[in-house]
């Protein structure tokens, strides 16, 4: 049925439709207007084949009607009238649609400002005008009541007896005195009433006057009123006051930080510093790779078209369009973050043991040293706060349960920091600037403690009795020279840590400074640590290596009491010396200053000097720190320059001392830095160049050191670090060696390469070839057989066995691991057996060093092999049986390298090179026309020429049927102006005639 | 020289010395000046032979030395002067001119002994001065010539010459000053000529050799063929008028005799290391080619190839010559070329030209691919204990090899790839091995060249890089890589600009790197207060 309906439905509709249609198709022939078309193509459908100039026509002035002929009305009329009515324009609509639309918008409208849940209200109540809820305030105190206090004036109408009696009084009969006229009586009656509304308002008026002013008068008398009422108060609340209302208040009223600069924690800070740190390193790591990196798997940009090889755009993209903040291409770096997110998580989930052993690995795998530092640094700092919150014993508990060595050294920790704790806060509590950074300082100089402690409890663990917290510095220093003489890694790490702990140092000194008399107190227990330390450790070691009896005891008091006395120099050192300087004007007025100074007051002086100029303070200061920069590289020289045997340690003291403060010029005047070190290096290869057999002198050796200090010694190319390397490299190829001081030069410089070279893992020839040398000259040669060296030593004669031991030195006490050259040893001359001993034993290390380092490279064998050969032909019999044992240990770790398997050099295969695809070319087809051969700038050029001579040419048509238009609107309205007029005069003819006749009627009828 | 402290003294003097020469040449009053000035000649050296040389050269071109002669056997001066006096009556000019020549004579009597044994600066000066003289003398003889026209003062320069070779003094930059002169065709082939007569048969010692070798070496020989008649060339002694000058032309044939007399001499000389590099320099750049039967060397050279270093190479040079012009057979030159790359050749000044002449042996792509491999790899192995400068050469040089023989592109790009076969894994390439085509060296890879991608030189690093990429389609042009030393490395390298200078970022506390410290592990530096 329904279909049935439907269909019936469509079938109307659909003959509807035709009837339209059909309608509209009844064209009258002579209305069309065919196009000629020249030549017919087949299959073009040609739209303006017809066309329908009558109804194009009746469309245009349609058109024109509405807005043209708009225009023109209004054209003069600055006001406008915007009928808003709904509907009125719209001529489809009845009368009544309309008022149904305006209705529901009206509805609407009401509705929509509505709040759905509200069934109550749906209009407001209104009183007098005023919503109900205004009312309802009570804002005006003016109540009826005060208006209408009695009955009569309620209504402020007439009284009831006048009006009974004027209304309804029985009229003008029942009253006696009819003297006044009714007419009277109404006037008096309105009079009356007129009357009394007036002074009705008056008195209202007053009432109002009054209420205002009492309320001002009150006003004015209200604070004395509450004065005297808290006068009374005050006392009782005195008596009120708590430290817990203070604390509530002080919490209450507290400024309350914005979200934007909220108060980083410290998880964050640290955060936000490894993150600096990761970023940091990773550009390192780029800088590293050089152009190396980036030729290898970033190829050129093609551009999206290229069909070359398409498939591998995408990549490139992601990793080619991160650009650093130098704008270095940052993609693979990019990539290394990544890992190192993810090592971190890895890190993070595994124990903290492990953690460690990855950070004792470290120098092998520098990418992430730094990370796990970072990482070890985070644990510790949760470690420690753990232990701020919670001092006893359920945290270490926590602890235990992760990792069994941790176990002694956090019982410690978690002591110390309750001593250092207390310590802390009654320092802050005198020194006036209690800030965060102090605590900081002094939490992560405790963290580096932790830091230090599991290794030693690893190494010790067996053998450490020393549980009591008395001062650990002292246990920890023992246990540390006890690593260093039992096993070499842990020396490594410890160093590592160490390192780690030394930026916190001068942080921590710099608090100590400004506390007073109690600060001292604390000073023997807030640890003074790692650089002092590091090299008391050093004596310590060589000490112990020469006179082992010295007992424990002995040398834990050794190092308090150099310690302390470091700890006095200083200190006194600050006080002593005047808070500032100038700067100096010359290298002179610099050398007055300090030349009769120790290298601790050295120190003070320039920091102070550098301080009291810094950049911020002055513009012209940026200059004298220029200036003092170069002062101190001469002051530098100078002492090295001088240096003499007794001296040379001294010197060296004044350099380590002066490291931090060139550092710190460095970074705030990079340019300069820059320069002046180069032209210092300029200068010294220029005297190198001019004695090129003579090892160049101390003071160059120790502008090596000082570059790897500045300069990222890693990078690829580096406009100082690579000079610095050229220049190395070529002392080592050419300087002549013949004595003591020149073998330990060498050996220096060697040194410094493997410096240079451990982060890159960089091959430097010469380097080798000089420790080939040196193991050379040691090796006992058999009297027939020639063995083959590289120039600058010799093959043959005195020269080549400089260092062969004779005499039976198996008695010798050395370490091999903790083998330190002397820095005497730069300056003598003579050789002695002790010295040839160290020496062989300092170049067996070093080639296990560079051994590690280069092992990855495929010819690691042959460049290593003359060395192998030479080690393995000495016997070694003179020399003590330790070293012995090291070298053969180097030796076998050296002939693992044979081993290793080589695989051939293969390029890497070329992707096939896809068929090029290349856009089909079109050619004009001759079209009758000729064409121009011409660019195709101009082709376009000349399109769009002809298209705008087009358009030109259809506006001017419009414009002209537009005045054609308005023309025609013009005659209209004159015609009809003028019939109008006409029809006027005619009809007042008529009606003047009319008159007229009727007139002559008038007179002819008379 | 002068030394600024009697710098005033000696000005004065050489002030009165030029009053008295003008005085002298303006009148024969003053005649005796000439005796003073001579006199002075111990105390004011330079000036006294710059005043004479003005003195004599105004006196050779006035004439005044110039003596009609009835007896003209004489050779010598000497003898005419003596001649003349006993057989004529003296007159006061004869005598005044007999007088002068006294004194010329005794000049140039000074001036060779001047040019023996005195500081250096005055030696020069007392040769610039005997020369020009000598030229002078060419112009405006003392007597009338049989050859009209022309006239070469022979029994000057022989002297001169003697002086020069003097076994005593390395005369290396009289020398050099006597070059100036062989510019002059006649001075060149006068000295050509005399060199036979002063090259003693018997062995000499090594300064007289080495300061002959200089002479030879300085002197040119023109080329067969060349210069004979050529216009432009001017004549040391020819007289001023051009239509006079009848000087026998340029003698090619007589030149290159004197040469062959003179080489022959010397090859029979024993000879002194630094000698017989010397030798081995001239005869190979300049003798060679003059030459009647350069085959007669192959003992010598031969004999020089046994000798290692330099003198070896060179001598190859000349093999290599010998092999190539005149037909020489000798199958072990490559043999002997490849043992001589050692890593001693880094440490000679013929480096350079080793590897030039390598490169030249070398240029042929008919050589088997075994010899050349093995010479890849061997330089190879040599860039791990090169210096920088070496390396860079090295790898332009294996690169070409590589270039020229594409069968040896296995060595860097191998077809199948994978592990080295054999029983260690070690590289097969045999360093040892005299024989470069038993050291195995197809059977191997760059792997050195691979491991100098890491080298700290930033310069070789990138250089190395090429075993990576595709060959180019010409040849690297190693003249410019064969001049530079590691000088030039290190100021390329602090030229090298920069937009941002990178700093370390972790503050050092001392003298210690925050990580990664090694000099202080090793040395113990500071001493504690």
């Amino acid at each position: 049925m329904v279909k049935v309906k439907n269909k019936k439905r469509n079938l109307a509709e659909t003959t509807a439709k035709k009837r339209d249609q059909s309608k509209k198709k009844s064209l009258n022939a002579f209305e069309v207007h065919i196009n000629k078309e020249k030549h017919k193509v087949l299959g073009r459908k040609n739209k303006a084949d017809r066309g329908l100039p009558g109804v194009a026509r009746a469309k245009a002035i349609n058109k024109r009607k509405n807005t043209l002929l708009h225009e023109y009305k209004v054209k003069d009329k600055s006001n406008t009238f915007v009928d808003r009515r709904i509907g009125e324009k719209n001529s489809s609509m009845t009368q009544e649609d309309k008022v149904m639309a305006r209705f529901a918008a009206e509805k609407m409208k009401a509705h929509k400002k509505k709040n759905i849940f509200n069934l109550n209200d749906e209009e407001l109540l209104t009183h007098r005008g005023q919503t109900l809820a205004e009312i309802e305030k009570y804002d005006d105190p003016r109540s009826d009541d005060d208006e209408y206090s009695d009955e009569e004036n309620k209504t402020g109408k007439l009284d009831k007896d006048f009006v009974s009696e004027a209304h309804f009084g029985g009229g003008l009969l029942s009253k006696s005195d009819s003297s006044m006229s009714r007419k009277d009586l109404i006037e008096q009656l309105i009079a009356e009433s007129k009357k009394r509304k007036a002074e009705k308002q008056k008195v209202r008026e007053q009432t109002l006057d009054l209420t205002d002013k009492l309320d001002s008068e009150w006003k004015d008398l209200l604070p004395i009123v509450n004065a005297s009422k808290k006068r009374v108060e005050e006392p009782y609340e005195k008596t009120k006051v708590d430290d817990y209302d203070i604390a509530l208040r002080e919490l209450k009223f507290e400024a309350r930080g914005t979200p934007s600069d909220r108060l980083k924690s410290e998880e964050e800070i640290a955060k936000e510093e490894k993150e600096k740190l990761e970023t940091l390193e990773a550009d390192r790591l780029a800088r590293m790779k050089g152009s190396a990196g980036n030729a290898d798997n970033a190829s050129k940009h093609k551009s999206a078209d290229d069909l070359d090889d398409g498939f591998v755009v995408e990549d490139i993209n992601e990793e080619a369009l991160t650009y650093g903040e130098d704008g270095v291409v940052n993609g693979i770096s990019k990539k290394k973050d990544d890992e190192n997110l993810e090592d971190n998580n890895e890190n993070k989930s595994v124990e903290e043991s492990e953690s460690r052993e990855s950070s004792e690995d470290e120098n092998t795998m520098p990418e992430d040293l730094i990370n796990d530092l970072a990482h070890v640094q985070t644990l510790e700092e949760k470690l420690k706060t753990d232990t701020e919150l919670v001092p006893n014993n359920g945290n270490q508990i926590q602890h235990k349960s992760k990792d069994p060595y941790d176990n002694i050294p956090v019982l410690k920790i978690s002591d110390d920091n309750e001593v250092t704790k207390a310590k802390v806060n009654k320092h802050q509590r005198i020194s006036d600037d209690a800030d965060l950074l102090k605590k900081n300082d002094n939490r992560a100089a405790t963290s580096t403690k932790i830091s230090k402690s599991p290794i030693t409890a690893e190494s010790s663990g067996n053998g450490v009795e020393d549980k009591s917290s008395e001062s650990d510095i002292e246990s920890e220093a023992e246990e540390n020279s006890d690593d260093n003489d039992s096993d070499e890694d842990n020396l490594s790490d410890l160093k590592m840590d160490e390192s780690s702990s030394e930026e916190d140092t001068p942080l921590l000194m710099k608090n100590v400074k400004f506390s007073t008399n109690v600060t001292q107190k604390v000073m023997p227990y807030s640890k003074p640590t790692s650089t002092p330390l590091k090299s008391i450790l050093k004596t310590v070691n060589n000490e112990s290596s020469k006179v082992e009896k010295l007992s424990a005891e002995e040398r834990t008091a050794l190092i308090i009491a150099d310690l302390l006395k470091r700890k006095e120099m200083m200190e006194k050192a600050r006080e002593e010396l005047p808070y500032t300087y100038a700067a100096p004007e010359s290298i002179e007025e610099l050398q007055k200053l300090l030349q009769h100074q120790n290298a601790d007051y050295q120190s003070v002086i320039v920091e102070r000097i550098i301080k009291c100029n810094h950049q911020s303070l002055a513009e012209s200061n940026k200059e004298k720190l220029a200036k003092l920069f170069a002062y101190l590289l001469q002051h530098v020289n100078e002492c090295m320059m001088n240096a003499e045997d007794r001296d040379i340690g001294n010197s060296f003291q004044i350099f380590d001392r002066l490291c931090p403060h060139l550092y710190d010029l460095t970074h705030a005047l990079p340019g300069n830095a820059k320069t002046c070190i180069q032209e210092i290096m300029k200068e010294k290869h220029d005297t190198f160049e001019l004695h090129q057999k003579k090892y160049p002198d101390l003071d160059t050796l120790i502008l090596f050191k000082l570059v790897s200090l500045l300069f990222p010694t890693s990078d690829y190319r580096h406009p100082v670090v690579t000079p610095a390397i050229v220049f190395m490299s070529q002392i080592l190829t050419r300087c002549r060696v013949r004595s003591r001081s020149d073998i330990s030069k060498g050996l220096f410089i060697c040194t410094l390469v493997l410096e240079y070279t451990l982060l890159s893992k960089r091959f430097s020839p010469s380097v080798i070839n000089f420790l080939r040398g040196v193991i050379h000259m040691s090796t006992p040669k058999p009297s027939v057989q020639v063995i083959k060296t590289i120039p600058p030593f010799k093959c043959i004669g005195e020269l080549s066995n400089l260092l062969v031991v004779d005499t039976d030195q198996t008695k010798i006490k050395i370490n091999p691991e903790s083998n330190l050259m002397l820095a005497t040893d730069l300056n003598e001359n003579e050789i002695d057996d002790n010295f040839r001993i160290r020496t062989f034993v300092t170049a067996v290390n070093l080639v296990s060093e560079f051994k590690t380092q280069l092992e990855e490279l495929d010819a690691a064998y042959p460049i290593f092999e003359p060395i192998i050969k030479l080690l393995s032909m000495n016997k070694m019999s003179n020399y003590p049986e330790n070293v012995k044992q090291r070298v053969r240990c180097i030796l076998k770790d050296l002939n693992t390298l044979k081993n290793k398997k080589l695989e051939y050099i293969t390029r890497e295969k070329k992707k096939p090179k896809a068929l090029r695809l290349y856009e089909p070319r079109i050619e004009t087809v001759y079209d009758g026309r000729r064409h121009k051969p011409m660019s195709k700038e101009k082709a376009e050029r000349e399109k769009l020429l002809h298209k705008y001579k087009r358009e030109v040419k259809g506006a001017i048509r419009e414009v002209r049927r537009d005045t054609a238009f308005l023309a025609k609107v013009q005659i209209k309205q004159q015609i009809k102006s003028d019939q109008d007029r006409k029809r006027k005069v005619k009809e007042i003819f008529g009606d003047a005639a009319l008159q007229q006749g009727e007139l002559n009627k008038i007179k002819r009828s008379k | 020289m002068a030394v600024p402290g009697v710098c005033l003294p000696q000005k004065n003097t050489s002030r009165v010395l030029r009053q008295k020469a003008e005085e002298f040449l303006a009148s024969r009053k003053y005649a005796n000046n000439l005796v003073d000035i001579i006199g002075q000649w111990e105390e004011s050296n330079t000036s006294c032979i710059l005043t004479l040389e003005m003195i004599f050269i105004e006196v050779l071109k006035r004439g005044n030395m110039y003596q009609e002669q009835s007896i003209s056997l004489t050779i010598s001066g000497k003898f005419k002067y003596l001649i003349v006096r006993t057989k004529k009556e003296p007159s006061p000019e004869s005598r005044y001119i007999s007088w002068l020549r006294n004194c010329y004579e005794e000049v140039w009597g000074k001036l060779l002994q001047s040019i023996e044994g005195c500081r250096p600066a005055i030696q020069l000066q007392a040769l610039s001065t005997a020369l020009k003289l000598m030229a002078e003398e060419g112009k405006m003889p003392l007597e009338p010539t049989d050859n009209l026209g022309y006239y070469f003062p022979l029994h000057r320069l022989k002297p001169i010459l003697m002086k020069l070779l003097s076994p005593d003094n390395e005369n290396t930059n009289l020398i050099a000053r006597f070059q100036e002169i062989a510019a002059y065709p006649d001075a060149l082939y006068f000295t050509w000529k005399s060199l036979p007569a002063l090259t003693p048969k018997k062995q000499p010692n090594d300064t007289y050799i080495s300061n002959l070798l200089e002479l030879i070496d300085k002197m040119p020989l023109p080329k067969d063929g060349h210069g004979e008649k050529d216009e432009e060339w001017k004549l040391l002694c020819g007289p001023q008028q051009e239509e006079g000058n009848n000087f026998v032309s340029w003698d090619q044939f007589g030149t290159r005799k004197a040469l062959n007399k003179v080489w022959a001499c010397v090859m029979h000389w024993e000879l002194g290391v630094q000698v017989h590099k010397k030798l081995l320099v001239v005869l190979l750049e300049r003798v060679i080619h003059h030459l009647d039967k350069p085959i007669l060397l192959t003992d010598f050279l031969m004999d020089s190839l046994d000798i290692d270093g330099p003198i070896g190479m060179l001598a190859l040079q000349g093999v290599f010559l010998l092999v190539t012009k005149h037909n020489l057979d000798y199958p072990n030159i490559f043999t002997k070329l490849y043992s001589m790359f050692e890593p001693e050749i880094f440490h000679t000044k013929y480096k350079a030209r080793l590897f030039y002449l390598s490169d030249l042996f070398l240029s042929s792509t008919h050589l088997p691919e075994a010899l050349v491999a093995a010479f890849a790899k061997r330089l190879a192995r040599l860039t791990l204990v090169a210096p920088p400068e070496d390396i860079l050469i090295i790898l332009l040089f294996v690169g070409n090899l590589l270039l020229r023989h594409p069968g040896l592109k296995r060595m860097i790009d191998h077809p199948e790839g994978g592990e080295v076969k054999g029983s260690s894994g070690d590289d097969p390439f045999l360093m040892e091995e005299r024989d470069p085509l038993l050291s195995n060296a197809l059977m191997t890879s760059l792997w050195e060249i691979r491991a100098l991608q890491w080298h700290t030189m930033p310069g070789v690093a990138a250089a190395a890089r090429f075993i990576r990429d595709p060959l180019p389609s010409v040849e690297y042009d190693m003249a410019a890589a064969l001049e530079r030393t590691g000088g030039h490395i290190f100021e390329r390298e602090l030229k090298s600009k920069v937009k941002e200078i990178m700093l370390t970022f972790e503050r050092p506390t001392s003298m210690a790197l925050p990580k990664g410290e090694r000099l202080l592990q090793y040395w113990q530096l500071t001493t504690i207060h």
